[in-house]
């Protein structure tokens, strides 16, 4: 895989959460390459993630702050955020990530990219790092909707 | 009216509940395909329609849409697909088998309650 794919594949998938965003909770986000994401600075996160199986396997991660994912999940259901427990959170986290790679799981349905599903889950708490292996292929974007953040990364392993 | 939702995501079960309480139905949940069977053994004189996901735990969507159709207490139910799948051989395949229905995640609340009143007539084969 070659770091061009690997670029159009990531876009692949923040069109997909954006569509899904567009759809179902009624934001725009824009898109933008991120080189590094320090969570150090962030009071506390929630981290969608889905192993991607194929003739390679990837890992894909939706992270944003708690804040973030109550407002988008208020919007996705009508339920206010203050009524949402953290396991809705979790739970909406993890399901906008499965929403996301279903869409792109058909597109790249004829091509050497092809993956099945897996069971998404969410991993969440205060000042989460993630340590990665070096010289992994991997890709990040950050899709911002005012004072909301979301990163999007995948990692072929 | 009373629509059964089997979705292993709560967020999408709410989301289908808002859209039913807007069409004034009862919402029954289930979070996979044994649960679904399950509630089913008890509840399907009662259930007008079924909104069906396709990669649960324990027992996916197609797999109970097949024992549904098998089964002859439960074969006149409408059931519509709500899934990530959007492959179209799986949507073949799931018209193939039964569903009358197949709504494609994500979709937009307008969306569902259209796909919900159409399944919902597409069900008047129920007592044929």
């Amino acid at each position: 895989m070659t770091s061009m794919d690997i670029e159009k594949i990531a876009d692949y998938f923040t069109d997909s959460l954006r569509q899904v965003l567009r759809t179902m909770a009624g934001f725009e986000v824009s898109n933008t390459s991120c080189d590094q994401l320090d969570f150090s600075d962030k009071e506390s996160n929630i981290i969608g993630i889905m192993v991607l199986h194929g003739k390679k396997d990837a890992v894909i991660s939706l992270s944003m702050e708690y804040s973030t994912a109550a407002m988008v999940i208020a919007y996705m259901t009508g339920i206010l955020p203050e009524e949402l427990s953290e396991s809705d959170l979790f739970d909406g986290v993890a399901e906008l990530v499965n929403i996301m790679a279903g869409e792109v799981k058909a597109r790249l349905s004829n091509t050497p990219y092809h993956f099945l599903l897996t069971s998404p889950f969410s991993i969440g708490g205060t000042s989460l790092k993630v340590a990665r292996k070096k010289n992994l292929t991997e890709a990040c974007r950050h899709l911002k909707a005012g004072e909301m953040d979301i990163t999007f990364r995948i990692a072929y392993i | 009216m009373k629509v059964l939702s089997v979705d292993d995501s709560a967020m999408i079960r709410k989301i289908i509940r808002g859209a039913v309480e807007v069409l004034d139905g009862d919402l029954l949940e289930a979070s996979d395909g044994i649960e679904a069977l399950e509630l089913l053994e008890e509840e399907y004189r009662s259930i007008d329609l079924i909104l069906l996901d396709w990669n649960m735990p324990r027992l996916d969507g197609m797999e109970v849409l097949k024992k549904l159709k098998a089964d002859s207490r439960f074969r006149a139910i409408p059931v519509m697909m709500v899934t990530t799948e959007s492959e179209r051989s799986n949507i073949v395949k799931a018209i193939q088998h039964g569903a009358v229905h197949y709504l494609v995640k994500p979709f937009t609340i307008q969306e569902l309650v259209k796909r919900i009143m159409e399944s919902l007539g597409k069900g008047g084969y129920k007592n044929d």
